[in-house]
């Protein structure tokens, strides 16, 4: 039933947008013969998976090319991804722990829980799951950059939150995170307490804000295809202060899972940020509370239907779909996403076609199978596609090249020196990059944005590029062993050898590989000449030269 | 043409008009119309071949998420002090924490600093820095009253982080241009020949130094990092560099492009600052081991090599986070109000031994002030707030603008 869902969906998204073409035959007696399936090349399947997993592995490219054409082979794959049991990062931790035999003074750290989220990004079966929590996880920002930065298996329990819901419904999401206790401290809504005048307290505004500017409608009222609505030329904010307040009233009353009314201040005793945080109605405002839109919340509710009644007015803003539609294709796909696209995908947000709001699986499917991605690169080469996070550039290149440690764990303790970003590390709620983020010059000047390009300072960009020689000519497993530590992460280069001596085939390989097919005659030429001119070196260090050329080639570092 | 004309046409000196100017934004209200007025300085100076003959340098500390700058200038005279107590409550420093300091002109009642900004107590007293009180975006001067009945008249979206931290950095809160003042003042006095731009930032991206031409170099707090496999002054290097240069010469991607840009600024300049760093005299002063005192380092690295990088100009932007203390404000504040008092203290010590105390002038930014009452344990957003001001340029020792009436 899903399935046959999904493909008409599909087939909906292919047709409704390609090139006009079968616009005027329904008035037509006879319909026209549906066109030939388009199959799916081995660079289509390339780049499908780029935008779908942690990077495109020739193994998985070579099987989702011989599933046959685009209209059930990419649905199929989805549908099989989305069947798979989710990997979770607590459980990853739990079994590493009792094998670091740790000190009873020590405990795991921001670097476990790395090495957990490059084991789940290398390796994990469920990649799209994986690489969909990623996405929200720069959505619905925690950070371990703050005061709970220890607390190794909360994060992680909160990056599994976002792992279970990856294909679930937005308002759950939206639910089940607001009631993690982890984002509860990091926005501070766990300990929020109803008004005490004699004290001079009031409630506290930080998640009522930023639930609505990051998390769902954002601050300004929104067409269904993402652009600004206007009302005398000017933008109508979604909120305003009196708006922010009556939320934050709903918000109060809530603590860490099992907290009373007596231990409401007992903060070391109450803590547990592996449940969902419970409320305490003596600490609940229980006033009548104005809310957007002319919704209210009636006087004498408890925590518990105040938050529900916000949450769906929240979920229900016209602005959800479009706001979040957005934000999910530019983390998979595309900074600059045409009106269009938005539209379609937001469409479906608001309808999955069965009259169920927010599901997230139909979004993702309407997102990976838009006639825009497949199109985008051909119909706009010069500004489709995004600029590859380094975090997914360094998951690419260790995919594509079956990497391997000799300690048997990927050991990626602390990307943040080379890429200024690491899981649940952002600086604050904003992420790492905004996604307006517009560098001034070419992508200013053409109204484009390119948020990635924000934690791209020189002084960053020359860190990662370092990344890549480290992960390249000194981090491959041709090397002398004896001279290896043991936690490296190497690449393995076989799969290449056999085409060192034919550099077109080689550069044709590597075309599908890491290029998902887009490398133009010109940039091959400038790599051939620079891979012949290192005949007399041995093949390691020439296939090492070549990749470490690719991955820092701005050719390689835009996803198309 | 009347009399009244030709005289002002006659007294008319561009330079003072342009120093008037720039003196008025040392205000509440008007910060955004006199930088965004900088086409005035562009005649004056784009004419000289030789642009500066002196040396000056602004240095911005962001204060990221709104500091709370309400317990940073306190009440300390009896009855204020009350009334600043039963406002905070919990959040309020105790009277006794508080040391005073005596403002030039005086303030509607007394003030004083919690103990944590002891060492600013002292620059403050010998004159060393001064305060801008309670200032935030406006568009315009208004009142409560127009305010009440017109939201519009004030800049959208007070009270959002980076909204207000735009407001701050473009000066100009009704547009949503993408530049910040710094960086339209470096389109216009830059020299265009160096390579290396006059904003130089150790807080990464920002939209202060950030114009329509130039684009803040970054720096890290411990220097330049320079390229593995792709260091020019390695001649086994050089095939790739070439190759990596005609990859990024021939891209047509527009982001890739821009990414391009960045690797070209990191190429061209990466070898001199380096060198510039390396050779800079070393500090006399030992700083004090915070995020901020390890940048503002940096920032006394890179002013006194000023000559090497033939920089007459320089801005820098430093930050520090961790200032939206909606929770645990009493636990967190003072130990961020102590970080930035000792590494100010430390880099104005710093700035005097290498002789550009006189020369460089550092100021505090921040989203915005926080809100008087409490949320429990911490505050909320607010909308103006004070700020510091250092430097042997400055007139010290004063506070300008006034102190909120509330409190008395």
């Amino acid at each position: 039933m899903l399935k046959m869902h999904s493909i008409a969906l599909l087939l909906m998204l292919l047709t409704g947008c390609g090139g006009g073409s079968d616009t005027s035959s329904s008035s037509q007696p006879t319909p026209e013969p549906p066109p030939p399936p388009i199959n799916i090349t081995q660079a289509d399947a390339a780049r499908f998976l780029n935008h779908a997993t942690f990077g495109a592995k020739m193994s998985e490219i070579e099987a989702l090319a011989d599933t046959g054409n685009v209209e059930t082979g990419y649905i199929n794959w989805i549908n099989a991804q989305i069947a798979l049991p989710a990997s979770s990062h607590v459980q990853y931790l739990t079994a590493l722990e009792p094998t670091l035999h740790l000190a009873e003074n020590e405990q795991l750290w921001h670097e476990h829980r790395v090495e957990a989220w490059f084991n789940h990004a290398l390796t994990a079966p469920d990649q799209l799951r994986q690489r969909v929590a990623f996405a929200l996880s720069e959505i619905l920002v925690v950070s371990d950059d703050s005061a709970f930065g220890d607390d190794t298996y909360g994060l992680a329990n909160y990056y599994d939150l976002l792992v279970n819901n990856a294909f679930g419904n937005y308002r759950n999401l939206l639910e089940n995170v607001t009631l993690s206790p982890i984002m509860g401290m990091y926005l501070s809504m766990l300990g929020n307490q109803k008004p005490n005048d004699e004290e001079n307290i009031r409630p506290d505004e930080n998640y009522a804000r930023e639930i609505m500017q990051l998390f769902s409608i954002g601050l300004v009222e929104l067409n269904i295809d993402g652009s600004t609505k206007l009302e005398n030329g000017k933008a109508i904010p979604t909120y305003d202060q009196n708006i922010i307040k009556a939320f934050a009233h709903v918000y109060t009353g809530w603590n860490f899972n099992g907290t009373t009314a007596q231990t409401w201040w007992q903060f070391g005793h109450n803590y547990d940020t592996l449940l969902p945080m419970t409320p305490v109605q003596e600490f609940h405002d229980t006033g009548e509370k104005f809310l957007f839109n002319n919704i209210v919340i009636p006087a004498n509710r408890t925590a518990n239907q105040d938050l529900k009644l916000a949450l769906d007015a929240i979920f229900n803003h016209p602005n959800v779909a479009p706001f979040i539609s957005k934000q999910l294709i530019q983390r998979l796909v595309t900074s600059n996403p045409t009106p269009a696209y938005i539209k379609r995908v937001a469409t479906v947000f608001n309808d999955n076609g069965q009259g169920v709001r927010g599901d997230l699986n139909a979004v993702i499917t309407a997102i990976l199978t838009d006639s825009e991605i497949l199109n985008g690169y051909k119909n706009a080469p010069k500004t489709f596609g995004k600029i590859r996070e380094p975090l997914l550039r360094a998951t690419h290149l260790w995919r594509a090249f079956d990497a391997s440690s000799p300690s048997e764990r990927f050991q990626m303790g602390y990307p943040e020196y080379f890429f200024k970003q690491a899981p649940l590390s952002a600086p604050h709620v904003f992420n790492f990059f905004s996604p307006n983020y517009a560098p001034p010059g070419v992508v200013s000047n053409n109204h484009l944005v390119a948020p990635e390009l924000e934690i791209t300072t020189e002084n960053y960009l020359t860190r990662t590029s370092n990344f890549f020689a480290y992960s390249t000519f000194w981090g491959n497993t041709d090397m002398d062993p004896n001279n290896i530590e043991n936690d490296r992460i190497l690449i393995d280069l076989s799969q290449l050898k056999p085409l060192t001596n034919d550099t077109d085939k080689l550069l044709d390989y590597l075309n599908i590989l890491l290029f998902s097919g887009s490398m133009t005659d010109e940039v091959k030429n400038i790599l051939k000449t620079a891979y012949d001119e290192t005949s007399g070196k041995d093949v390691p260090q020439r296939l090492s030269n070549l990749l470490f050329l690719i991955m820092v080639s701005p050719q390689y570092i835009v996803q198309q | 043409m009347t009399d009244f004309n030709k005289n002002v046409h006659k007294s008319f000196n561009r330079r003072n008009f342009i120093k008037s100017i720039l003196a008025g934004s040392v205000g509440l209200s008007s910060a955004s119309s006199a930088f965004g007025n900088m086409s005035l300085i562009k005649s004056t100076l784009a004419q000289k071949t030789s642009r500066f003959d002196d040396y000056k340098a602004l240095v911005c500390i962001f204060l990221h998420g709104g500091n709370d700058s309400f317990n940073m200038l306190v009440p300390t005279a009896n009855s204020e002090y009350q009334t600043y107590q039963s406002i905070r409550q919990a959040l309020a420093y105790q009277q006794s924490n508080l040391s005073s300091i005596s403002p030039i002109t005086a303030q509607p009642y007394e003030l004083g600093l919690p103990n944590a900004m002891s060492p600013l107590q002292q620059l403050f007293q010998q004159g060393d820095l001064a305060f801008l009180a309670n200032a935030g975006p406006l568009l315009q001067p208004v009142t409560k009253a127009q305010i009440q009945q017109d939201w519009s008249v004030l800049p959208p979206q007070l009270f959002s982080h980076n909204d207000q931290q735009k407001h701050w950095q473009t000066a100009w809160p009704e547009q949503t241009v993408p530049t910040g003042w710094a960086g339209r003042m470096a389109d216009l006095i830059m020299d265009t020949s160096n390579p290396l731009s006059m904003n130089l930032s150790i807080d990464g991206s920002n939209l202060l130094q950030t114009g329509v031409n130039s684009l803040p170099y970054s720096v890290d707090a411990s220097g330049v990092q320079l390229f593995e496999a792709l260091n020019p002054e390695e001649p086994w290097n050089a095939q790739r560099i070439s190759a990596l240069n005609q990859l990024n010469n021939t891209n047509k991607h527009m982001l890739g492009q821009a990414h391009s840009d960045i690797f070209n600024r990191a190429q061209n300049n990466i070898s001199a600052l380096s060198k510039a760093i390396d050779s800079a005299p070393k500090a006399n002063v030992i700083y004090p081991q915070n995020h901020l005192a390890k940048q503002l380092k940096m920032v006394a690295t890179l002013a006194s090599s000023q000559q090497t990088l033939e920089q007459p100009r320089q801005v820098f932007f430093v930050g520090l986070g961790g200032f939206d203390t909606h929770d645990n404000q009493a636990i967190n504040h003072p130990k961020l109000l102590d970080a930035i008092s000792s590494s100010l203290f430390a880099f104005n010590a710093d700035l005097k031994a290498r002789g550009l105390f006189d020369q460089v002038t550092t100021f505090t930014f921040s989203d915005f002030g926080r809100t008087l009452s409490s949320n429990g344990d911490g505050t909320d957003h607010g909308w103006g707030g004070h700020h510091i001001i250092m430097g042997g340029a400055v007139k010290g020792g004063d506070i300008y603008g006034t102190c909120q009436p509330i409190f008395s």
